[in-house]
């Protein structure tokens, strides 16, 4: 039972980066915008059928369709900001709540209209290749997106550490009115947290098409996972955010095997519910956070 | 601006003993201890940051002091939550205003008057108190379009609403001009007065504190550094300093 | 006049009711006490699978179903919610699109008790006992007076009390407790109230469509409705689930003639947008406001 556990916690880590990941752009936006992105999911799963595309009519890599999606997502992130969720700002919470959550209805809807409701699938070269260290086979699909992930958590913390505008941004997670009594332009920060925001969902997606199906309705599940991440590591916390991705990760592949199949799906939940009960403002949230309203 | 001739303070009403608190490694409120008796009006001032508002929120339930106590008419009330105080007779005011904007100005007081009446009898109460405030005429106006001074009063209101045994006013005059500030001055007075209330203020206003007080505590930094009547604190050479570099 | 007795039309009013009866359900938690949950249909699917399982599986009356139904939503609601309520605007709706996911995968894997994927069919045994009527008639009598209840509730609540307390809380929970408000009790007795009215909508689908599998109740697109119905008729206002209900409902029946799930849904989703920027205040709350003014 035991000379398992490697295999489960390599492969737990490695799908618990990408959780990271599908979860940096929802505490991001939070962080910044104080508005819960409801959309997110929809966008990792636009970005998913960008790669499919992309990949069965041109043969193109979904990890080099990062470089395509990535920017095309961006973009319409931007638009978005602008035409969505600008108006809707110092709305009461009801009318933000359903501005993004109307706005999820209509990205899976999209997509269901056009591209119906099939499972469609990328099988790459390396789709199902794996690699064996000591006893522990690792798939090269998990790898690479493992190693993506951290990659761009990692050129996202930096940007927010080392650059101007990052440092900007992470002044408005702070403290939003006293960012911009310092001058801090923060319509056009809280429209680049935003576009940023849903880029990470994009990238994520690239990186999940070869491992998982790609469907209109991909996005439901990952938000919830994505939610769950962003609670444990604090709401706000782009570190916070692949810390617990990880250990969210590992947690759903040992249940899995140590407990049952069904309740790995349902692990999140449970987590979550504890999370709440036990630290609400997660791991490295500010005690306080989960309370924080928009005003 | 006469001072009333003095009239029988009641019986000690709120008692805090060496409270605590700290955020981090800044200390808010360090060792101080109060008391208030039934109709007596006690002027809290002190530079900004000097903790007076920490103050407000221990004794009133938004905070949890890390040590010290406090007592209320014999009662231990000490880290109780905010609607336990309210139910227990602590009506506060806040300094940043914040009415129901859902409501009207009739409902927002009717809110506190349920605590203790049903709603027919609550409205009734609602209204007397509304005009009592002076802002009869403004009943059934939404509170979101309200000016500041209104608000004021509103808050004011509210805090009467829920029958409190003791007011706390945090900077209710903050704001106002000369003849609103007057006219709050004589109202506070009648609280205490002819409703036998204990007010605790919060007041920069050194002119409406020592017309109104009868005692009056200073803070720095966290810590009491005077107590006594007004005309005796502000002569003290530690409240002086303390005002010192001060806009005061 | 024929028309009017079509069956067709029936079921359009019956439906109309009933989502009314739901929205108005959830405005209550949502519209009132600011507590915006996107997981009515947990409470709404177990309403109907109780129903559904305590006839079908143990005899029992329907009826006795409901009661059991009510009793568990409420049980489950104070459960779940209690946690949740730390948790503000935003972030607490996240959470509560947690449990009808949670419900789903227990239906479907609880097979003994739910038949899991393949659903519940209920024998099609009309009497009033069990709550089966060969005729529609009936069952839109029984939707209009649950709709009609409902709208007594918020009425009831409507600046009385609850309804002044809920709003209070809403607008702003630390002014709410300075006043003497037991915040967490409120927002319980209203979601315990809304998950109720809720499980009984769920014991009438039960008994009127006689038949239901996980996907059916627990789908997110009936939280999505319930919510889009309250919105356009006006969030906060007893009439407001009822008027977007009537305007809705039946849009809805002819839409579902020339499209499929996609489109319709997609209409929806937009639908729900467009009222939110540019008439958040709803039917009901715009022609109050212009009456104001």
């Amino acid at each position: 039972m035991l000379d398992i556990l490697p295999q489960l916690l390599v492969s737990g880590l490695l799908i618990g980066g990408v959780y990271g990941l599908l979860s940096i752009g929802l505490t991001l936006i939070f962080g910044v915008l104080r508005i819960v992105n409801f959309a997110q999911g929809e966008f990792i799963m636009l970005a998913m059928f960008g790669a499919f595309w992309l990949y069965t009519l041109w043969g193109i890599d979904p990890y080099l369709s990062i470089l395509i999606v990535t920017p095309v997502v961006f973009i319409l992130g931007l638009l978005v900001e602008r035409v969505v969720i600008k108006p809707i700002l110092h709305a009461p919470h009801a009318m933000q709540i359903f501005a993004t959550f109307g706005l999820s209805v209509i990205l899976q809807n999209i997509a269901l209209t056009f591209w119906g409701p099939d499972y469609r699938s990328v099988q790459t070269g390396y789709s199902a290749q794996s690699f064996v260290v000591g006893n522990v086979a690792i798939s090269a699909s998990s790898l690479y997106a493992f190693v993506v992930a951290f990659l761009m958590a990692g050129v996202l913390i930096a940007f927010l550490q080392f650059s101007r505008d990052g440092k900007a941004l992470r002044a408005m997670v702070q403290n939003r009115y006293a960012a911009s009594l310092m001058g801090v332009n923060t319509e056009r920060l809280n429209r680049l947290a935003f576009g940023a925001g849903v880029a990470c969902a994009a990238v994520a997606g690239c990186i999940l098409t070869p491992m998982f199906y790609t469907f209109p309705t991909a996005g439901v599940d990952l938000i919830i996972t994505a939610f769950v991440v962003v609670v444990l590591g604090g709401l706000g916390s782009v570190a916070g955010a692949m810390v617990g991705g990880l250990i969210i990760g590992v947690t759903q592949t040992l249940t899995g095997f140590y407990v049952s199949v069904e309740l790995k799906d349902v692990i999140a939940l449970v987590l979550f519910i504890l999370i709440l009960l036990i630290r609400p403002q997660g791991l490295f949230g500010r005690a306080g956070m989960e309370e924080v309203g928009t005003k | 601006m006469t001072r009333t001739t003095a009239r029988p303070i009641g019986e000690e009403l709120l008692r805090a003993q060496g409270l605590v608190c700290r955020f981090g490694g800044l200390i808010a409120v360090n060792e101080v201890s109060l008391s208030v008796a039934d109709r007596e009006i006690v002027g809290l001032i002190g530079p900004n940051g000097a903790g007076k508002t920490s103050l407000f929120n221990i004794l009133s339930g938004q905070l949890r002091p890390n040590s010290g106590s406090v007592s209320f008419a014999g009662q231990d009330i000490t880290g109780v939550s905010a609607s336990v105080c309210a139910r227990a007779g602590l009506g506060r005011t806040f300094q940043i205003v914040k009415p129901l904007v859902s409501l009207t100005v009739h409902e927002n007081v009717i809110v506190g008057a349920l605590l203790h009446h049903p709603l027919a009898a609550a409205r009734e109460k609602a209204a007397e108190i509304v005009s009592r405030v002076g802002m009869g005429r403004l009943l059934d106006q939404q509170a979101s379009n309200l000016t500041l001074e209104s608000r004021k009063r509103l808050e004011l209101a509210r805090a009467l609403s829920i029958e409190p045994r003791i007011l706390l006013l945090d900077e209710i005059l903050a704001g106002l001009n000369a003849s609103e500030i007057n006219e709050s001055i004589d109202l506070i007075r009648s609280f205490a007065h002819e409703d036998g209330l204990a007010v605790i203020m919060i007041e920069h206003n050194l002119h409406a504190v020592m017309s109104l007080a009868d005692k009056v505590v200073v803070l720095d930094y966290g810590r009491k550094i005077a107590e006594g009547k007004p005309e005796e604190v502000v002569r003290d050479p530690a409240v002086v300093a303390a005002y010192l570099g001060s806009d005061d | 006049m024929s028309a009017v007795f079509n069956d067709y039309y029936l079921n359009i009013a019956v439906m109309t009711c009933l989502w009314a009866a739901l929205s108005g359900a959830w405005n209550l938690m949502a519209g009132y006490g600011g507590l915006v949950s996107l997981g009515q249909s947990a409470f709404f699917g177990i309403g109907a699978y109780i129903t559904a399982i305590a006839f079908t599986k143990y005899g029992v009356s329907p009826w006795l179903g409901l009661i059991a139904g009510i009793f568990v939503t409420t049980g489950l609601a104070v459960a779940i919610s209690w946690p949740c309520f730390r948790l503000r605007g935003a972030f607490f709706s996240l959470a509560t699109l947690v449990f009808p996911i949670a419900m789903e995968i227990v239906a479907n894997n609880w097979s003994d008790l739910t038949r899991g994927p393949s659903g519940i069919a209920i024998p099609f045994q009309p009497s009033l006992s069990t709550f089966i009527f060969g005729s529609r008639w009936a069952y839109l009598i029984a939707a209009f007076a649950l709709m009609v209840s409902v709208y007594a509730i918020t009425r009831w609540m409507h600046r009385g009390r609850l309804g002044l307390y809920l709003i209070a809380v809403r607008d702003d929970e630390a002014t709410a407790a300075s006043m003497g408000i037991k915040t967490v009790r409120i927002k319980l007795i209203v979601t315990m109230i809304s998950a109720a009215l809720t499980a009984v909508g769920g014991f009438f689908y039960a008994q009127y469509i006689l038949f239901l599998d996980p996907p059916s109740v627990f789908s997110i697109n009936i939280s999505v409705q319930i919510a889009l119905l309250s919105i356009i008729g006006g969030l906060g206002t007893p009439l407001g689930p009822i008027v977007g209900s009537l305007v809705m409902t039946p849009l809805d029946g002819v839409l579902s003639q020339f499209f499929g799930g996609g489109p319709r849904l997609l209409i929806y989703g937009a639908v729900l947008l467009a009222t939110v920027l540019l008439a958040p205040k709803g039917i009901v709350g715009t022609l109050k406001a212009w009456r104001r003014t």
